[in-house]
């Protein structure tokens, strides 16, 4: 008998965890050693909270954005509760617009998600100057910039697991 | 037949109305939750403003869950580095034995001055009795710069608390300062790196002894902040940072970096050390250990200093210790006796 085409399907009792578990690994990515001077990398991990939260909303509520946050401070080594409060509110305002608009063309996407990373980073660098840390203003502008970038790339990610999910249910 | 409803249209109604009710619920618990973890948020910022330390456990633990991650991505990066240096150093070897030569003829001569001025500093110190503080090697271990987060510029150290390694201790590159130790798991330690924005060194500039603050930007450059009316010759491109020892943090005379632009204020400083290139790093202790705690003694006894209680009728007599009486008597300006 011939393999089925395409990628092998997820475990059954993987697929809820998939979204959240993205989320974790796109946390590790960017914790990673990168060679760049600039200072900055695109915030991974948020990007792909805000399309999860489009794509699969159920399988990431805004009460996991708040410790998938937490994981991400300890992780990058901040103070705890900057990334917390800044995905949970993020997870939140991104909840709202999905149900506002059911069907979004890919530009209206990325402008959102623009706008909401552009917002993360202002709650931020309150949230560091709140904890009594220096923010540097010009590493977080340029890594909005990269992460607004970036996110075309997150999202059709999200949505290539997305159908890989939905595929692996099927079967 | 028209006005009745349909058979069950009871139980329906019954049913969306207890789904709609069970969904609202739902809502309202969640919009609390997220309220509570909301406020639990702000908390957790307020207590790393009053209690930087807080956290510092579970950072630590994840720095070791990331070291092995680090050094799995790091080592292929570092092979390929050294290949190409055996590379270089092979193609480049007459052009380096050459300046090399050269460098050793330099360094002679200086050494020999040096020599001389170190003998010479040691009888001065004999004669005043100086002691040194000496520098106290904890460990040497690998270590990568992680990738930078909104500024923050940190490194993973593949050592931690089994290690010996503490907060705050130094961590110094052959090439100089690296920075400090913040978070100290069990096997692996977070080092705050010179260029991250809350780095804050003391420092001073080795050719006028200019003391100043060398302070991150997140950027690759570093800030000397220093107080420009304090000295006529201000720093030049070129000048050499080196830690100053103030603070009693960094050992003094740990090169920190060069001054690369001048023309601004502050002027801007490339670290010796660049993150990227990190390798080995060497642990030291704090260089002045901590002062001991002032042994306070008891408070002698006092005398009472409440006024003595007196009898009806004695108010005004000599010797009684009454400041408005003595004021009185004096003869201190009184306003109303001046007035009558």
């Amino acid at each position: 008998m011939r393999p089925p085409l395409g990628p092998a399907p997820l475990p059954a009792g993987l697929v809820p965890f998939v979204p959240a578990l993205s989320v974790v690994a796109a946390t590790c990515v960017v914790a990673l050693p990168v060679p760049l001077a600039a200072g900055a990398l695109p915030n991974l991990p948020l990007a792909a909270l805000i399309a999860w939260a489009g794509l699969q909303p159920r399988l990431v509520p805004p009460l996991a954005a708040f410790p998938l946050g937490l994981l991400a401070d300890a992780v990058a080594g901040l103070p705890l509760g900057v990334q917390a409060l800044t995905f949970l509110l993020v997870r939140l305002v991104a909840g709202a617009t999905a149900e506002r608009a059911a069907t979004r063309t890919l530009t209206e996407e990325w402008l959102i998600a623009g706008l909401l990373l552009w917002g993360a980073t202002v709650l931020e660098a309150g949230g560091l100057a709140l904890a009594g840390r220096a923010p540097a203003l010009g590493p977080l502008l340029v890594q909005w910039g990269l992460s607004a970038l970036s996110y075309p790339a997150v999202f059709a990610a999200a949505g290539a697991l997305g159908r890989r999910m939905a595929s692996s249910l099927r079967t | 037949m028209k006005d009745r409803p349909p058979i069950g249209s009871g139980w329906g109604v019954a049913r969306r109305t207890s789904f709609a009710r069970r969904e609202r619920n739902l809502a309202l618990v969640r919009g609390l939750a997220a309220g509570a973890l909301l406020g639990v948020g702000l908390v957790l910022l307020l207590l790393a403003r009053v209690a930087p330390e807080t956290g510092a456990r579970l950072r630590g633990a994840t720095a070791d869950l990331l070291s092995p991650l680090v050094q799995a991505v790091v080592a292929p990066v570092r092979a390929l580095e050294r290949v190409r240096d055996a590379l270089d150093r092979h193609i480049r070897t007459v052009e380096r034995l050459r300046a090399a030569e050269a460098e050793l003829a330099r360094l002679r001569q200086a050494a020999g001055a040096a020599r001389i001025q170190r003998e010479r500093l040691a009888e001065l110190e004999a004669l005043l009795h100086v002691r040194r503080a000496e520098r106290r090697l904890v460990v040497t271990a690998e270590a990568a710069a992680l990738a930078a987060h909104g500024g923050t510029r940190q490194a993973v150290l593949a050592a931690g608390w089994r290690d010996g390694v503490r907060p705050r201790m130094p961590a110094i590159a052959p090439q100089g300062l690296a920075g400090r130790v913040t978070d100290v798991g069990l096997v692996a330690s977070r080092v705050l790196l010179l260029s991250d924005p809350n780095s804050r060194v003391p420092v001073r500039v080795e050719r006028t002894g200019l003391p100043g603050i060398a302070a991150g930007t997140g950027g690759a450059d570093l800030r000397f902040l220093y107080d420009p009316v304090a000295d006529l010759d201000p720093p030049r491109v070129g000048d050499r940072l080196v830690t100053s020892g103030d603070g009693g943090l960094f050992p003094p005379g740990l090169p920190v970096g060069v001054v690369v632009d001048a023309g601004v204020h502050p002027p801007r400083v490339r670290p010796f050390v660049r993150p990227a290139a990190l390798g080995v790093l060497a642990i030291e202790a704090p260089w002045l250990p901590p002062a001991p705690p002032l042994a306070v003694p008891p408070a002698p006894d006092e005398p009472d200093q409440a006024p003595p209680a007196r009898a009806p009728g004695a108010a005004g007599a000599a010797g009684a210790p009454n400041p408005a009486g003595a004021a009185g008597a004096a003869g201190a300006p009184n306003p109303a006796g001046a007035a009558g």
